[in-house]
């Protein structure tokens, strides 16, 4: 094995070194139920290769045919960038957040840490460092190939995008931290880590709904928006090209002056983080620990505690356990909430006009099948107790009926009005897209019944990666499933493809499946 | 009825290499039972297929006089297993976990709720009852899970290693419980490291290793055995697993 330069221990760049390496050891982490393994797997090691080589392949074929800018930006492609990376940087800002939340309360090695005599501003810096890199690395994977294309064409401004996204990233690792210890200050540790993780998953999704909304407003509407703001990004408005705005979009055009300010300027809010809040990191973690429990309740208080409500049915407690629990995990409320507001628009649309009913029904479809598949995995995959359930003298499938009901119900019950308003507006359509609805829903939880393998809750956002196959019966049954809607509507004569397609991917998935006791 | 609480025939396991070799072993109803034996000897092997959570390779498994495979559900409604590591939710509440326990054994509702209460009440966990598991001390999250398995009442008692990581006072009440539940004629079955507790609380004594029963009897036996007429139940264990 080589080994890089010995690094003074107990120093930053040797604790960097330290979060770097369990960093890589942990994206293999998702390889649950196999056997245990460190880092990235050879396949998705070689997957990863090949995108970004491919990735620059295909950028430099485009950028070929490209102009190449001589002069000054023009002011439009200036803002699009500008909007663009505006985007991103919201991107970036939600899953700092979470990363935040998971360094502050999901704490791992931090008390391993603290009680070393390492400084706790080593400690916070080499924390926000980790986390400016969990929130950039994707971005500049995807990104970085147009600078590196651009090298080639000898258009060298584009070397812009590397300085720029490391700013940024750690511009939104500062933000997210500062805004994760606000929360905590103001309104306390057990509260934050629903708050973050919800603040998260807006912010995210902010700018998106923001431009769906717009899109759902009505010409009238949208031209009196248009009237008011355009003249904000006309000269002399205060948008206008020459705005400070629009200094991060020049930078990443490579302005030698704007990649130096915006550098400088992240640098220093994240100097100005640890600085003034590492003292308070160290804090937050520790009232982390002793919030994990609330204060005991005596006397009159105790009395009133839930005392349990032992007369539901077995089908019924099991649901009601598997909502609790959902309910009470901020980490997987925030990402179920992700999906939902990402497809929430289409809900407008239904309002706007009968035409688009169609795509509409189709995105529930969609939607509906998505939040299946999610909730079943937590459900049936990220059991706690396994062996509790084995334990029992229930049979797995009274388990999996009542699990099965926990993941019907709610989204049922979410994609209920729509339903009926399509069933109101069109009757046919209203009816295919309930089956349809059903249909996904069903494929999909029965997708991960098959298919998926024990994990805890944390691995949720990463389990496509450790069932990747799952991951793509899942996402083509439930398109299949959509676009019954369509072949029902336009070309009913070809309904029976997109049926005996999902059909043939739920066979697919049954044969492949994997043994499960629970 | 059966006399014998737990009977294990001819029990094997491979796990590539075999990890429980034709065990024979009885437990008789109304007694405490330890399984002792070296780290990797197959004492949690063998616990978890009486629990129903890995089937065996070949053997039988008769629990109370009732063939495990012949009929899992009524031989699992009369057991309960506790685990090192408590099977609980980190998110849920003792009652609501309780509850969840209570329906998953079929408990009707009444005898569910006053019997939870009083369980928490035992183990002085009423106080903490509208608190989340996951702010639990290890010893307040065994005494959970030990109220968890005694919410049906089982006939027997089945615990890997109940005592690890308790303070003296959560191990004393988890020994008080199972020591009465062995007065009101029920059986308990434990694995436990800390021979001491084995040599002051268990009847009979079971030593596997290498996935065999080498030695079984009371502490007198044992200490006849080993031609240790004073020695503690830590020499004899010593002597008896001692490599050849």
């Amino acid at each position: 094995m080589v080994r890089g330069p010995r690094l003074q221990p107990g120093g930053v760049a040797w604790l960097l070194a330290h979060e770097c390496r369990l960093a890589f050891y942990d994206l293999g982490e998702s390889r649950s139920g196999r056997a245990p393994a460190r880092g990235m797997s050879a396949f998705g090691k070689s997957l990863i290769a090949l995108m970004f080589i491919s990735a620059h392949i295909g950028i430099w074929l485009l950028m070929r045919k490209m102009p190449v800018l001589t002069d000054a930006v023009p002011p439009a492609l200036l803002m699009f960038a500008g909007a663009a990376m505006l985007m991103i940087f919201s991107m970036m800002l939600s899953l700092g957040l979470s990363r935040s939340v998971m360094a502050l309360f999901e704490r791992g090695d931090l008390d391993l840490l603290l009680s070393s005599p390492l400084s706790s501003k080593a400690i916070f810096v080499v924390k926000l460092a980790g986390i400016s890199f969990s929130v950039g690395v994707w971005f500049f994977l995807l990104l970085t190939p147009v600078a590196n294309a651009g090298l080639f064409l000898g258009q060298w401004y584009w070397l812009g995008i590397y300085p720029v996204l490391a700013g940024m990233s750690a511009l939104a690792a500062a933000l997210s931290m500062v805004l994760t210890l606000f929360l905590v200050k103001t309104i306390g540790v057990r509260k934050t880590r629903t708050a973050a993780q919800i603040l998260g998953a807006v912010t995210g999704a902010a700018l998106f709904l923001v431009s769906q909304l717009f899109g759902n407003l009505g010409k009238e509407v949208q031209g009196r928006v248009l009237q008011k703001v355009m003249p904000w990004f006309q000269a002399g408005g205060i948008f206008d090209i020459d705005s400070p705005v629009w200094l991060p979009a020049r930078a990443l055009f490579g302005s030698p002056s704007a990649i130096l300010v915006f550098v400088l300027f992240s640098a220093a809010i994240c100097w100005l983080t640890i600085q003034f809040t590492h003292g308070f990191f160290v804090r937050g973690v520790q009232q982390a620990a002793g919030n994990a429990r609330k204060p005991l309740k005596t006397g009159a208080l105790a009395g009133r505690q839930y005392a349990g409500n032992f007369s539901r049915s077995l089908r019924v407690t099991m649901m009601v356990k598997e909502w609790r629990l959902i309910a009470r995990d901020p980490h997987l409320i925030s990402q179920v909430l992700l999906q939902v507001l990402y497809i929430a628009p289409l809900f407008f649309l239904i309002f706007k006009s009968r035409s688009v009913l169609p795509g509409v029904a189709a995105g529930v479809v969609f939607l509906a099948g998505s939040l299946a598949g999610s909730l079943t995995w937590v459900i049936v995959a990220a059991e706690d107790a396994p062996d509790l359930l084995r334990a029992s003298p229930v049979s797995s499938t009274q388990i999996l009926t009542g699990k099965l009901m926990a993941v019907m119900l709610p989204i049922g019950s979410l994609m209920a009005p729509a339903l009926i308003w399509m069933l109101l507006q069109q009757i046919g359509l209203g009816l295919l897209a309930m089956v349809c609805t059903a249909s996904a829903m069903l494929s999909s939880a029965l997708i991960q019944l098959w298919q998926s393998r024990p994990a805890t809750r944390s691995q949720f956002k990463k389990r496509g990666q450790s069932q990747v196959l799952a991951g793509l019966y899942e996402a083509f049954c439930t398109m299949s499933w959509a676009a019954c809607i369509y072949a029902g509507m336009l070309y009913p004569a070809w309904l029976g493809a997109p049926v005996a397609t999902a059909l043939l991917i739920l066979a697919a998935a049954w044969v492949g499946r994997i043994e499960r006791n629970n | 009825m059966s006399d014998t609480a737990l009977e294990l025939r001819d029990l094997c396991k491979n796990f590539g290499r075999p990890a429980v070799e034709n065990l024979n072993l009885s437990v008789h109803r109304g007694e405490l039972y330890a399984l002792l034996g070296p780290n990797g000897a197959g004492k949690t092997t063998t616990l978890r297929m009486v629990a129903g959570l890995i089937s065996a390779d070949s053997g039988s498994i008769r629990i109370l006089g009732q063939e495990l495979s012949a009929d899992p559900a009524l031989a699992k409604s009369k057991l309960a297993y506790l685990p090192d590591d408590p099977m609980l939710y980190n998110k849920l509440k003792p009652f609501e976990y309780l509850e969840f326990v209570a329906g998953l054994w079929g408990i009707a509702a009444d005898v569910a709720a006053s019997r939870a209460r009083e369980l928490l009440e035992w183990l002085d966990l009423l106080q903490h009852a509208d608190e989340l598991t996951e702010g639990f001390s290890r010893g307040m999250k065994q005494k959970l899970a030990l109220a968890g398995a005694l919410i049906h009442q089982p006939e027997l008692i089945i615990l890997d290693e109940p005592l690890t990581g308790l303070d003296a006072a959560a191990a004393r009440q988890v020994k008080d419980v199972l020591l009465t539940h062995v007065k009101q004629g029920g059986t308990v079955i434990l694995t436990t490291h800390i021979l001491d507790v084995a040599e002051r609380l268990a009847e009979r004594i079971g030593i596997i290793q290498h996935g065999k029963l080498i030695a079984e009897g009371t502490l007198e036996e044992l200490r006849t055995r080993t031609s240790q007429a004073a020695g503690t139940l830590e020499e004899v264990f010593l002597q008896l697993t001692e490599p050849a």
